[in-house]
């Protein structure tokens, strides 16, 4: 018997000959005993799940028990009665629910500053985001999703995100962000034998930026809330921003503006020298605002700044930065 | 799956949810053992998971939906073990090669193919080519299991495929070529 030709049968029989028929004993086993001793969560008002206010059959039966006759007093009494005012039930807590469940889903995304290690994304955000689990006292689970996935209509599948993707792109009425736990620095280079020395000197252009990415809108002027180009220049994109060098190489660009390349990358390649760039681009953990007036993220968002601020002052921060880019430290306030 | 049995075990009748959990825990733990390619991380995943459709399972609506909410909850005990992963890189070990007796040469080197193409793809590349190639779900359930949109699903499963597609055709020319040559 000879195996199919079709890759995409292939595929499948590969799949399906390598699946487990079944699962081990022990495994389901293990896990039918942890559900024993387990509550299940109920929801109240039919809210989102991370939203939701989480109680157990008993404890919502003792709810009801005691909400009962205040209710009664409040309807009887009609003022006549001198009854305690209603508390207002203050909006749950996210960084409560976090803590409830002892775990927390941050995002990060699986490109730049993370890089692929054995087929898995790992790299500075998933330092931090490690870190600053551990610093609230939660277990990370990580989330890898794209950008676009991350900060899109949906909003993700996560409770914190560090999208490494300028404050200023972020959806202010969607989204709420933390200081930011670093700056990225963009790179104006040229040449190495070039005689520039500031953008100023390439008026003439054309400078070359990696399409859709910040340095564009640089090149273009709205950089950061800029309202102006830094010079009058022409512009070509490319793809990535060793697209960008190679036009440079080329002659195709006498500058290019660096999107993902840190000053260490530029240093290996040598052929290049850096001559200037827009202000650091800060980047933050942002957390979702909520959809109803529910779940207040305020908490968790002071909590993040809190885990970053002792993250920043004990050099933690500075640690993670200058293992992952090559020494050096994007993380000052 | 049988609506009354999730209803019960909504109302966390628990002969019910261990009747649901045994009917439904072979394919999640298929499912898982591919992703992950990994057999204590793969046990993990699919504990966490089956103690999490407990605890979650009232929050359910639609029991109608439940497989696909299963696969979701599994979805994301997979990425949170392919995270771990990440941080025990040096413990990571290969997978014992299960016997196929009926295998023929053919077959035996596409799994080795497969295989390192498979390990080359990120961690929801290979859910999206688990969903879609072992479990036959479309770009629309996949979307929705994952929580991605539909276009990225689709393109996730575009690119996957056609590197394991070109993984397959790379290992025929190296034969091929290899006979050329002797010619």
């Amino acid at each position: 018997m000879s195996a199919p030709r079709d890759p995409d049968v292939r595929i499948q029989q590969w799949l399906v000959g390598e699946a487990p028929n079944d699962i081990p004993h022990h495994v389901l086993s293990a896990a039918l005993d942890r559900t024993r001793t387990l509550p299940q969560e109920r929801s109240i008002g039919g809210r989102g799940l991370r939203g939701r206010v989480r109680l157990d059959r008993r404890r919502t039966l003792m709810l009801v028990a005691a909400l009962v006759p205040v209710l009664f007093a409040l309807a009887v009494g009609a003022g006549a009665l001198r009854t305690p005012a209603p508390t207002v039930t203050p909006p749950a807590s996210v960084l409560d629910d976090l803590r409830r469940d002892g775990r927390v889903r941050i995002a990060v995304r699986p490109d730049h500053p993370q890089s692929p290690l054995s087929g898995v994304a790992t790299g500075f955000d998933t330092d931090v985001a490690t870190a600053l689990a551990d610093r609230l006292g939660l277990q990370p689970d990580l989330v890898i999703e794209d950008v676009s996935t991350m900060l899109g209509p949906d909003r993700g599948t996560w409770d914190l995100a560090l999208p490494s993707t300028p404050d200023w792109l972020i959806d202010d009425a969607a989204f709420a962000h933390s200081a930011p736990y670093y700056r990225w620095t963009h790179r104006l280079v040229v040449p190495a034998a070039s005689a520039a020395s500031s953008i100023a000197d390439l008026a003439g252009g054309p400078i070359c930026a990696v399409a859709g990415d910040p340095t564009e809108t640089w090149l273009r002027g709205g950089y950061g809330g800029a309202s102006a180009s830094p010079a009058a220049t022409s512009i070509v994109t490319r793809a990535t921003d060793a697209d960008c060098l190679a036009a440079l190489t080329a002659g195709d660009a006498i500058g290019a503006v660096t999107a993902h390349l840190s000053d260490a990358d530029i240093s290996v390649i040598g052929e290049f020298r850096v001559i200037g760039g827009p202000d650091a681009e800060p980047r933050s953990v942002v957390v979702r605002r909520p959809a109803d007036p529910g779940a207040d993220p305020g908490d968790l968002l002071a909590a993040v700044d809190d885990a970053i601020g002792a993250m920043r002052a004990d050099g933690t921060l500075t640690q993670l930065s200058e293992r992952r880019f090559g020494g050096a430290d994007l993380t000052g306030p | 799956m049988d609506r009354d049995i999730i209803r019960r075990a909504q109302d966390g009748d628990h002969d019910a949810f261990e009747a649901l959990a045994i009917g439904v825990s072979g394919r999640l733990y298929a499912v898982a053992r591919l992703i992950l390619r990994d057999t204590h991380l793969a046990d993990d995943a699919v504990q966490e998971t089956i103690v999490t459709i407990w605890r979650r399972l009232p929050t359910l609506r639609d029991p109608d939906r439940f497989e696909a909410w299963a696969y979701r909850l599994l979805v994301n005990a997979c990425a949170d073990a392919a995270s771990r992963r990440t941080r025990m890189t040096a413990e990571v070990r290969l997978l014992p090669r299960a016997t196929a007796s009926d295998d023929t040469a053919s077959q035996l080197a596409d799994r080795d193919v497969l295989e390192r193409g498979f390990r080359h793809l990120r961690p929801e590349q290979r859910t999206v080519v688990v969903l879609h190639h072992y479990l036959g779900l479309t770009a629309t359930e996949i979307a929705d299991i994952t929580g991605a949109p539909t276009g990225t699903v689709k393109s996730r499963i575009h690119y996957a495929t056609a590197a394991l597609r070109a993984a397959l055709e790379a290992d025929e020319r190296g034969p091929a070529a290899a006979a050329g040559g002797g010619r």
